[in-house]
């Protein structure tokens, strides 16, 4: 092993409990949550960046776990949908009726929850704006906007 | 898909990371955000042997202030730049830019550097980097050198890179007084590479003439192109409509771009013209109420 | 407004919504299946050649493959499904047609062994000449896609004609209201116009478990249809229908990609080889050349008197359905209806024809036929307006049918109030103020045949814990399908919702429905829960009657409690020995041919068109819900605002793209463009029309699909209205940018 090669032994906090694994370099940390840590709120829709449905928090910001080794994640935080799950999103997206099918919905609430905290969420046109790499094709867009716009502006305060 | 298996290396510092770029240099890729590479990894349009993960080295995450500009290192990912005020107020061409790529999860990782170092002649950075006339700051274990972003950006996902360099950094000079500077681009969706994008840099002389120029264009060649024929109509001239007008039929003039599945060959050079117009007229108007 | 019941005409909250926030909801790709092999098939690049050779030897060497499956594996087979026509091989046998076609699959115990093996499958490949383009596969002559007749699927219809052209299936209308038709001094437009093939774009993409069992076929599949999955399974597979059971998961959304059989048949023959269980997991590349929305051209012609009666339509429509027919033979006879328009026309002329080329194939997409044709008619009827300088929205509310008028012989008088709908939104849009520049209005007006089957059973059972089960076989896809039949058996039981729950599907215990589609989920199979309802509401009357000694007309039953006089009790007590349930059906919907009701298509919008970049944005858009009675408003209102958004991508920017070769292009959602946030329309405004008058439970007929045909049709009124005419979708900017060009060079002062 020459200079600079890591550990394979990968520590990551997820939803606050510490969890070790020795995975191969290749597996992103989609792959880790859903198929080693049976964590599979968090869905895998176009495995290349581009649909959202993936999105997590690591740090505290939203990123697309499909796009993320795991390997890159040691000493980090990550939130899934499945630790949120006493953010006010849930009860708004519920009353606005913000979603259909559900796909996309735990990767909407991740990336709302990131936006809402940085703080970005306070005009539609933001919302519309820094939401829109999650894609929703059942088009609750609206409701969407609707749910966020609610907990931006009250529940947050 | 997944990738071919690779060995994962996390240097610490940037002489552990030049040492394993020296030692693997062909065989390896660098992995900074991630946000170009991992999807090439995955549909196998990359396939390394070594992947040099540089997020642990130390030193290379913070923007700042060196003579006379400002040194943004490899690590510093896009959405810190677009939100950082310093930078917001000495280039606003760099957040007019980043609002435009891709989407908050993608710039939460992506760098500034792996962008400019991933070299896709539709994104947002390499234009406006050129257009700023920023510097590449370039290393290996051989040494260090810097290179002029127009001399960097080669051809589709090609740079002056060596095999066994990395981008430690990009350095951008403040701009002198009396400078505006302006971003359009367009894209049919939001987020979505864009056909064609126009970033100017303009200088106005005393009289408000326009006393330097930087118009360069993405979205019609294998790189950023720049837009030297409507550089030259501008020049000496005060940016009246007219003058701007007259660049923006040199610019489509000039311009020789392809067709693809997402626009045609015409389209994208009336486009660049319409661009480059907005650019122009933002600026002249912003310069004349200075 | 009809007044709201206790649950019906209500919107309440979804029960299925708390498990999809959660992440706790299960979808196919989330089911742990002990010792499941995992799937990856290896697809051909050519669009036509003949398979020269497969050699799987590398791929078997790589360290966790368990088997290559090719149609070799299934000579004992007659391994050839589709449910319309069987044309289809699970497997390419000796030659491909289309590139994506799955010519061998990998089963191995990781993803990514799979994923790497499937790449070292040598294939050898003699191409031969590619048919891409559907009016040079119509032509005479033409070599064809398929050298065998066609073979007739379990679902085709009776005495369907399947002929041996690449025009395979031909839907004629003719038909004259007058004797002698008077074209003399007609105005006449005639144009030819294009719909470019486009993508259903489930989020999640098609997922398949399978497992072959000692006593038959075990499925789980995210799919719209799992007992047209049964039979087409048992059909290709030779087994009895009771021998394969399909379960339905979560599913992540379907706008008919699907529907029918997709990823089962290959799935089953892995499973079968493998001797364990397999999923099978589609990405986007491999969804978008698994089905597809059909492209289509068409040459049509409308003639108007000069007063402004409309005299003829003629139409010739050709459907690229690709190299296989799927639901193709449907999609063209839904084509050919739209293409008339709910018209009082002297004269109809229609010939849409089916087409095999040589791309992916194409099925069912929401909304289709009319999303092809309603816009192709009523830009015409636009045009004739222009022409005869009259208004375009008192043109059609001259001709348009009345309630009860026939718009095709032979089929369900139209049963709307179509002129009523057309107002409510020609008010919304503030018809007849003015415009700025490049700014305009568009409406449109069209019916579509929804229901298609009468084919929807249920079962109601009360439990001994009080929770009735509703057993119905309409798959929850987003749609509101289970929230929907939980609210009409509560309304007739008399129960608050969260006694109701709504069963998944398994077709071992689920009673029969044909279908999640054509609208029919809330009209068909909720009558039939309604009926199921009905018939447990009788049997429990009459089981308290007996337990209680009174007479049952002396018994009401309300918030789950039967009472009489001063006595009550809860209805649990009655199902104490074990649960007492009742069956019901939709059989008393007897249509005549597809239309079980006419799903209303009018809608309205205005655009504004940056004439330099050709970017057209839509500030309003107005669609009419017309549902005869709204059992959950909030989810009617979400179907026409997720239809609209669909109808966005489709008029303004999605496009599948083939190199000269028939390979896809834009193979991903980089390159191949859906709405996001930033395309909702700043205004979206939904009128719910309920006259009572759909044959569906408490009046209710279907939506959720005519917004495509009413949307796509008003959105091109309206780009055109602003000065762009449009003869071709997507109105892309470099599109509408180029027909401006080509508008001014017309007009220009010589």
């Amino acid at each position: 092993m020459g200079p600079g090669v890591r550990e394979p032994t990968t520590t990551v906090t997820v939803n606050g409990a510490r969890l070790v694994a020795n995975l191969d370099a290749r597996v992103t940390l989609l792959d880790a949550l859903r198929d080693r840590f049976g964590l599979t709120g968090t869905k895998k829709g176009c495995d290349q960046g581009t649909c959202g449905s993936c999105t997590v928090l690591v740090d505290g910001r939203r990123v697309l776990s499909c796009l993320t080794l795991f390997a890159q994640c040691d000493g980090r935080q990550v939130t899934t949908i499945e630790g949120l799950a006493d953010h006010p999103l849930r009860a708004a997206f519920i009353k606005h009726d913000a979603f259909q099918c559900g796909y996309c919905t735990p990767g909407q609430i991740v990336s709302a929850a990131a936006l809402i905290r940085e703080g970005r969420a306070g005009r539609d046109e933001d919302i519309r704006e820094y939401m829109s790499g999650n894609l929703c094709r059942c088009g609750a867009y609206p409701r969407i906007l609707a749910a966020i716009r609610e907990v931006a502006s009250g529940a947050h305060a | 898909m997944k990738p071919r298996p690779f060995t994962y290396l996390a240097p610490t510092s940037v002489d552990e990371a030049l040492a394993a770029l020296a030692e693997h240099s062909f065989d390896a890729k660098v992995l900074a955000g991630g946000q170009s590479l991992a999807p090439l990894l995955n549909f196998r349009m990359a396939s390394p042997e070594y992947l040099i993960d540089i997020n642990d080295v130390a030193g290379l995450d913070r923007v700042r202030r060196v003579d006379g500009g400002w040194h943004i290192p490899a690590l510093v990912r896009q959405r810190t730049v677009e939100r950082s005020p310093e930078l917001r107020a000495a280039f606003p061409l760099l957040p007019a830019a980043l609002e435009q790529v891709a989407h908050p999860q993608i710039r939460n990782r992506g760098t500034v550097c792996g962008s400019l170092a991933h070299a896709d002649p539709a994104a947002e950075l390499p234009t406006v980097m050129t257009a700023l006339d920023a510097t590449m700051r370039v290393a290996s274990v051989r040494g260090e050198r810097e290179v002029p972003a127009e001399e960097f950006f080669q051809f589709h996902f090609t740079t002056s890179l060596e095999d066994d360099e990395l981008l430690v950094g990009v350095t951008v000079d403040d701009l002198p007084p009396a400078t505006s500077t302006g971003f359009a681009e367009f894209a049919p969706r939001h987020g979505d590479f864009a056909l064609a994008a126009v970033a100017g840099v303009v200088t106005r002389a005393s009289d408000g003439a326009v006393g330097a120029v930087r118009l360069v264009a993405s979205g019609v060649a294998a790189r950023p192109q720049r837009l030297t024929a409507a550089e030259k109509v501008l020049l000496g001239q005060r940016p009246t409509p007219d003058v701007v007008g007259a660049a923006e039929r040199a610019a489509r003039g000039e311009v020789d771009p392809t067709g693809d599945i997402h626009a045609s060959a015409d389209y994208r050079r009336h486009l660049v013209g319409v661009l480059a117009r907005r650019v122009l007229t933002t600026i002249a108007e912003e310069g004349d109420h200075a | 407004m009809i007044p709201a019941g206790t649950a019906v005409g209500r919107s309440v909250v979804r029960p299925d919504l708390a498990a999809k926030l959660s992440g706790a909801a299960v979808y196919g790709a989330d089911l742990p299946v002990a010792g499941v092999l995992h799937v990856k098939l290896l697809r051909s690049v050519v669009a036509h050649a003949r398979i020269a050779a497969v050699d799987p030897a590398a791929a078997l060497e790589v360290p966790g493959v368990v088997a290559v499956v090719t149609a070799a594996d299934l000579v004992d087979l007659d391994a050839t499904w589709g449910h319309y026509v069987r044309d289809r091989p699970i497997f390419a046998d000796g030659v491909v047609r289309f590139a994506g076609e799955i010519v061998a699959a990998v089963a191995a115990e990781t993803e990514e062994a799979a994923a790497a093996a499937v790449t070292t499958i040598e294939v050898e490949y003699d191409e031969l000449p590619a048919l891409l383009d559907v009016a040079a596969a119509a032509a005479p002559g033409a070599a064809r896609v398929h050298d065998r007749a066609p073979r007739p699927g379990f679902a085709c219809p009776p005495g369907t004609e399947l002929g041996m052209d690449n025009a395979f299936y031909h839907h004629g209308l003719q038909h004259e209201r007058v004797a002698e038709v008077d074209e003399a001094g007609a105005v006449v437009v005639q144009h030819e116009y294009i719909f470019p093939a486009v993508y259903q774009y489930a989020m999640e993409p098609h997922v398949v478990v399978a497992s072959w069992e000692p006593d038959g076929i075990s499925v789980h599949s995210s799919c719209q249809h799992p007992f047209l999955v049964r039979q087409e399974l048992a059909t290709v597979f030779g087994l009895p229908l009771e021998r394969v059971r399909v379960r339905v998961p979560f599913v992540g959304g379907g706008f008919g990609s699907k529907s029918y059989t997709k990823m089962e048949p290959v799935a089953v023959a892995v499973a079968r080889a493998v001797g364990r269980p397999v999923r099978l997991v589609n990405r986007v590349e491999d969804a978008m050349v698994t089905t597809r929305r059909h492209g289509m051209r068409c040459r049509m012609r409308t003639a108007v008197r000069p007063d402004g009666r409309f005299v003829s339509r003629q139409a010739w429509i050709w459907m690229d359905t690709g190299a296989y027919a799927d639901n193709g033979p449907t999609v063209t006879m839904v084509a050919g209806m739209a293409a008339v328009g709910p018209y009082r026309w002297d004269r109809v002329d229609i010939d849409a024809a089916c087409v095999y080329t040589h791309l992916p194939p194409s099925g069912s997409y929401r909304g289709f036929g009319a999303a092809h044709l309603q816009w192709v008619g009523e830009s015409q009827v636009d045009e004739v307006a222009a022409l005869l300088g009259i208004d375009r929205l008192e043109l059609r509310l001259r001709n348009l049918l009345d309630r009860g008028e026939t718009l095709i012989p032979g089929q369900r008088p139209l049963d709307a109030d179509l002129a009523g709908d057309l107002r409510e939104v020609a008010k919304r849009l503030d018809w007849g103020g003015a415009l700025p520049a490049w700014r305009g209005r568009g409406i449109s007006v069209g019916v579509s045949p929804a229901g298609v089957s009468a084919r929807s059973a249920a079962r109601v059972e009360l439990r001994p814990d009080g929770r009735v089960m509703v057993l119905v076989g309409s798959q929850e896809i987003g749609q509101g399908a289970r929230t929907v039949h939980a609210q009409i058996a509560a309304e007739v039981l008399g129960l608050g919702m969260e006694r109701v729950v709504v069963l998944p599907t398994d077709t071992d215990h689920t009673p029969y429905d044909r279908s999640t589609g054509a609208s029919r989920s809330t009209t068909v199979a909720g009558l039939a829960v309604q009926r199921a309802s009905e018939r447990l509401r009788t049997a429990l009357l009459a089981a308290a009657a007996e337990h209680g000694g009174v007479p049952v007309d002396e018994l009401t039953l309300r918030d789950g409690r039967i009472s009489t006089g001063k006595r009550s009790w809860d209805i649990a007590e009655l199902a104490a020995a074990g649960p007492i349930g009742a069956d019901g059906d939709a059989s008393e919907l007897t249509g005549a041919g597809p239309a079980l009701f006419w799903e209303v298509c009018v809608a309205g919008a205005e655009v504004s068109v940056d004439p330099e970049t050709g970017l057209v944005e839509v500030p309003r858009v107005v669609t009419v819900a017309d549902v005869g009675r709204a059992v959950n408003p909030s989810l009617v209102e979400r179907q026409d605002e997720g239809c609209t958004l669909q109808v966005i991508g489709n008029a303004f920017f999605e496009e599948m793209r083939f190199s000269e070769d028939g390979v896809l292009l834009n193979d991903s959602l980089l390159d191949y463009r859906v709405p996001t946030l930033t395309d909702v329309p700043a205004e979206m405004i939904c009128v719910i029309v309920e006259n009572g008058d759909g044959p569906g439970p408490f009046g209710a007929k279907g939506c959720g699909e005519g917004v495509f045909g009413g949307l796509t049709a008003a959105l091109v009124s309206a780009v055109t209205d602003a000065g762009v005419p449009v003869r071709e979708l997507p109105m892309s900017p470099d599109r509408v940018w180029r027909w401006i060009q080509q508008t001014t060079s017309d007009t220009a002062p010589g």
